[in-house]
């Protein structure tokens, strides 16, 4: 994957395949102290400690041609190589918390790359009552996307409407570049 | 910062779009692959093509919507275009050039685009 934003999809597509109903994003770019900071957590239906042990485990080269359940080992590849590290959570019925940490200024971090196109992606996989929150701060300023709020404006017709998608990908630029983030950095 | 006032717009324009047919007729669905093969592939600016341009031409009774991998990550992304009245047609390394052209011919056009179609894509149309 070439920026974390794919990243950051593929792990919240995992997320609507474990039938969450909330889904929150949290991007934190910390550059004082050289920390960025990405979580995907859901109250999907999480996993039991053998299988979240086989994930933790997961490396990239074990894969071989077996695609599936790659994200994770990718994700992991990405923090490492940047002088950081990923944690998984999970708990059968409860939902699942994948976490990683990058140093922000290793010259091997990939960049976030274009975030509002993964909340409108994501939406448009998402069945339509998935509640999608998106939190990115950066230098004491942060932008918050919650699509209940959306919701509330749009009663009884879909977020997933294209003309609604796109409204919410243009918000999002507008709404993280006012807090001086870029949609692509 | 961009007022939610226009989102209040949005709503009424596509609320009153939806209530001028009489008849709820079945949707298109864009069904684009989001597997991890396929994000790595580049489907999520396939997906995200696919709205823009149905918001720019105006079209509407349209669904982009993802599936999981169907076994042929090789050709990922993938895509399946079910319209209503026609087989589903799947289309293998889409870019969003191709995505361009698949809704001018396909959608909008009614003739599948055989060359970017992989199997026996069904041209009898409607």
């Amino acid at each position: 994957m070439t920026e974390l934003s794919l990243n950051i999809l593929d792990i919240a597509i995992n997320s609507v395949k474990a039938k969450s109903k909330h889904i929150e994003i949290s991007i934190s770019e910390d550059i004082k102290h050289d920390l960025l900071s990405i979580s995907v957590s859901d109250d999907g239906m999480g996993m039991s400690p053998d299988k979240l042990e086989a994930v933790r485990r997961r490396s990239l080269d074990e894969c071989g041609n077996e695609h599936e359940g790659l994200g994770i080992p990718m994700l992991r590849h990405a923090a490492e190589i940047a002088g950081g590290t990923i944690e998984i959570n999970s708990v059968l019925g409860m939902g699942t918390a994948v976490n990683a940490d990058f140093e922000y200024k290793s010259r091997h971090r990939a960049s976030i790359g274009s975030m509002s196109d993964t909340i409108v992606a994501l939406i448009s996989a998402a069945p339509p009552d998935t509640e999608i929150v998106y939190r990115h701060s950066a230098c004491g300023s942060e932008f918050v996307f919650d699509t209940k709020v959306m919701r509330g404006i749009l009663k009884d017709i879909s977020i997933a409407e294209p003309e609604v998608l796109m409204w919410i990908g243009s918000y999002i630029k507008d709404g993280l570049s006012q807090a001086g983030i870029s949609d692509i950095n | 910062m961009k007022s939610l006032a226009e989102l209040d717009a949005i709503r009424d324009k596509v609320k009153n779009r939806l209530d001028l047919r009489e008849v709820k007729e079945d949707r298109t669905r864009i069904v684009v692959g989001m597997a991890t093969c396929g994000i790595s592939a580049g489907a999520r600016d396939v997906l995200v093509e696919f709205v823009k341009e149905i918001e720019s031409r105006g079209l509407s009774g349209i669904t982009v919507t993802q599936m999981g991998c169907i076994g042929l990550c090789s050709m990922e992304p993938i895509v399946e275009v079910h319209s209503p009245g026609m087989e589903k047609v799947i289309y293998a390394n889409v870019t969003p050039e191709k995505a361009d052209k698949i809704i001018a011919e396909h959608i909008i056009g009614g003739k599948p685009v055989e060359e970017f179609a992989i199997g026996a894509a069904q041209t009898g149309g409607m």
